[in-house]
């Protein structure tokens, strides 16, 4: 065997000291070969683990090896396919040595950090060489040649595999410091955004901060796109930068935030019949529609509910003075929720224009950071698409969202007898730990009351209803 | 409130502790007749005599085995060792009997003992006489090791260890002694394990202890000049370790360094560093970094033994890198 003739060359009976004193560098490598093939002391067993190759991954789906055991395995090469909760990777070695043991058999799932395989370790172990793979046969006795001494530690290299694994692990370069990355993930911001300005380039705390979305990812309550998406091919996908924000967003929400859910049938013929008399005498561009009135009326029933227009971030509890509205608007690839300012303040006419141009800035990609920021509550409305009945994510930190959905022509009992109601779910989803059922029952009551009052022409007027606080 | 130096703050507490306790002694070369090496126990051996101020001879295991022997049978021993750099000599006392003994009998024996020791450089006394080794003591479990920087936290940390039951390992800075500052009339003590916030701050935190905390202190008021806020941390004793205000002001600042005369590797700051990365990373939004002695003995020129031991400049430079 080489190591042996190294041994010999070596002059392994020559006292270590003389030749430590006459050259160091060199006797400490000759002796270190000398240990590694004498046997001796066997090069360490590699483990190879299932890899984190997401944020998100928690586990991990064994699709193929490119190796069977006993075979030997250069640095570089390919070694096994794995399909992560976002993509499909190849994942290769960086470590040379036999294959001796493969624990997770393709097919099989495994969590991040695993033991799916073991490299190196007893020659003995090693099982009889099987049939060779097609691609060792062409490479000839290349793939068989003895083991080499092991330079670094093992690692692993990501080979980027469809175009989301492209974008999956230039994801994963992201330098960014942890504060950073754990505020950017709690508000839904995708840091490959984001210059950094820190020590290498790094992405502070304050470069997250000062970030402004031009246009935004924001995340919110996932609605279906607006328009059906490009052809998708089955099989891997990958995630757009607005989708994962999106996904970090809702995953983030859901974990945290405890919700629970009521819902109202309200009778919408007498709003109705209210923003068709307004509406008589306006241009089409200019009509008020349900959804602007839904605006309306829930940002004067949120003057009566602080605890539904609050925040509450980690850092604690925070009432909002203003009723600043999110309007949840979809995208081809994700959604946005810009923020009607103020809009416990404006008349109809006022949050009737205000949300056409929110819509507009959305078409074109164009808002200012103004537009994005500061919401305090936010509807989801899905009406115009003919949803019966649906829950929306609450988009943190906020405390609450309002679902709307379609108005629809509905037998129901009045006085005793049968009649057709225009009516219309909503439904309201609440962050339990800052509010109760029942304050969110009376929130829905006194909505549904606003809105079967119809009633806008009075309510034009501000916080007709309530005082500041 | 009255000023006195480090020196005259520790010798009144060990005054003020044997006039309270009579089991109170101290023990060490030359601390008796001569009044130590750098003059601590001065005025003890004529007030309370040589039963109590005991003159040793030049043999570390010997006193601190028989400090560990006099406080497992009810005396609270004072031990001086004549630097930090001798207690080598009985580090197998130390570790393998002083810090054990409470452990292996179950509690049922106890040993009540100060070590006291000078210790730092900067004072071109060479490599073997010039090191900060609380590391190696932080290092084991079963001693306290407190290292004050202040003449108010001199006294009252060592009134404060004395009427410990533990073994507490106490590190002068030979540079501190002449240093004065204000010192609260009458009897009290400061308490093991609580940091002092020196200095309030936003931008960044800097963590130190003993003589450092003085270069620390005035690298903060540098970067004050510069518009920077550092919040400054005496940490007192090292062992036990203030974490709570450490990772209370990192939650607040995001960055933080260290600043040791120790040796680098193996340091204190690396255990800190270390307990921050692992109690509170996602507060952090810069590594934290090590301002500490160069990993090196200590050199006798004075311009290398100078460049190996942390200045202002390091600690500014290292700031400069956090932010």
């Amino acid at each position: 065997m080489r190591g042996e003739g190294l041994c010999a060359a070596a002059g392994y009976s020559e006292p270590a000291d003389a030749q430590l004193l006459s050259n160091p560098v060199s006797q400490i490598r000759t002796a270190t070969v000398c240990i590694d093939v004498a046997g001796k002391e066997p090069a360490m067993p590699d483990e190879i683990i299932m890899p984190k190759l997401s944020d998100t991954m928690v586990e991990g789906t064994l699709l193929k090896w490119f190796k069977r055991e006993g075979d030997y395995v250069q640095q570089g090469e390919t070694l096994f396919e794995v399909e992560t909760d976002k993509a499909v990777l190849e994942v290769e070695s960086s470590v040379d040595g036999v294959l001796t043991q493969i624990l997770v058999q393709a097919g099989e799932r495994a969590p991040v950090g695993a033991v799916i395989a073991v490299i190196g370790g007893e020659l003995q172990k090693v099982v009889p060489q099987k049939e060779p793979l097609p691609e060792e046969a062409q490479k000839g006795g290349q793939a068989k040649k003895p083991p080499e001494l092991i330079k670094e530690p093992p690692q692993l290299k990501v080979v980027p595999h469809t175009r989301g694994a492209a974008e999956i692990a230039s994801a994963r370069d992201i330098h960014a410091s942890p504060a950073a990355k754990s505020y950017a993930l709690s508000r839904g911001i995708d840091l490959a955004r984001i210059a950094g300005t820190g020590g290498g380039g790094m992405i502070t705390l304050k470069d997250v901060r000062d970030f402004q979305p031009h246009p935004p990812p924001t995340g919110g309550a996932p609605t279906p796109p607006r328009r059906q998406e490009a052809v998708a091919t089955p099989g891997a996908a990958s995630l757009s930068t607005m989708r994962k924000a999106v996904a970090a967003t809702v995953s983030h929400s859901k974990k945290t935030i405890p919700h629970f859910y009521l819902s109202y049938d309200i009778d919408m013929s007498a709003a109705l019949t209210a923003l068709a008399r307004l509406n008589q005498s306006k241009i089409d561009a200019e009509k008020i529609s349900v959804n602007d009135a839904l605006i309306r009326a829930a940002a004067a029933t949120l003057k009566q509910y602080p605890y539904l227009n609050a925040l509450y971030p980690e850092q604690g509890l925070f009432l909002k003075p203003e009723v600043n509205m999110g309007i949840v608007i979809g995208l081809p690839d994700g959604l946005i929720i810009p923020v009607l300012r103020r809009a416990d303040s404006l008349t109809l006419e006022d949050i009737s224009r205000g949300v056409k141009q929110l819509r507009e800035k959305a078409e074109a990609g164009k808002f200012s950071s103004d537009d994005l920021t500061d919401g305090t509550f936010t509807i989801s409305n899905l009406g115009m698409l003919g949803v019966s009945d649906f829950a929306a994510i609450i988009y943190p930190p906020q405390t609450a969202i309002l679902a709307v959905s379609a108005v629809k022509d509905t037998a129901v009992v009045k006085d005793g007898s049968l009649a057709v109601a225009k009516m219309m779910r909503v439904t309201i989803s609440v962050d339990h730990r800052v509010v109760d059922g029942i304050t969110a029952a009376h929130f829905l009551r006194d909505l549904k009351q606003y809105l079967e009052a119809g009633d806008f022409e009075a309510a034009e007027k501000p916080c007709c209803t309530v005082e500041d606080d | 409130m009255p000023e006195t130096t480090y020196r005259e703050a520790l010798n009144d507490a060990l005054r003020e502790e044997m006039q309270r306790d009579p089991a109170v002694f101290i023990l060490g070369e030359d601390v008796g007749l001569f009044g130590g090496a750098f003059k601590v126990t001065e005025g003890l051996y004529a007030e309370f005599g040589e039963q109590r101020v005991i003159d040793m001879p030049i043999a570390e295991g010997l006193i601190i085995g028989a400090a560990i022997g006099a406080a497992m049978t009810g005396l609270r021993p004072v031990a001086e060792l004549m630097t930090v750099n001798f207690a080598l000599l009985a580090m197998d006392q130390i570790v393998n009997h002083a810090a054990k003994i409470r452990y292996m009998f179950g509690g049922k024996a106890k040993v009540p003992l100060v070590i006291r020791m000078p210790g730092g450089g900067g004072n071109q006394l060479g490599a073997q006489h010039s090191q900060s080794l609380e590391a190696y003591f932080l290092h084991c479990p079963g001693l306290r090791v407190v290292t004050p920087s202040t003449p108010e936290d001199a006294k009252g940390l060592l009134k404060e260890a004395i009427r410990d039951d533990n073994p507490v390992i106490f590190l002068e800075h030979e540079n501190l002694y002449n240093t004065r500052g204000e010192v609260p009339p009458g009897n009290y003590t400061t308490p093991m394990g609580k940091a002092a916030l020196r200095r309030k701050g936003t931008d960044l935190t800097i963590l130190s202890y003993s003589g450092m905390t003085l270069i620390a202190a005035a690298a903060a008021e540098e970067l004050a000049g510069e518009g920077i806020q550092a919040e400054l941390i005496d940490l007192r004793t090292i062992s036990p370790l203030d974490m709570e205000t450490v990772l209370a002001s990192i939650r607040k600042t995001g960055r933080a360094i260290i600043v040791e005369e120790g040796w680098k590797t193996g340091g204190v700051g690396a255990e800190i560093s270390a307990r921050i990365h692992e109690q509170a990373l996602t507060a952090l939004d810069a590594p934290v970094v090590r301002v500490a002695g160069k990993d090196t003995p200590m050199p006798y020129a004075r311009n290398l033994e100078q460049a190996a031991i942390p200045c202002v400049e390091d600690v500014i430079q290292a700031a400069i890198t956090v932010l």
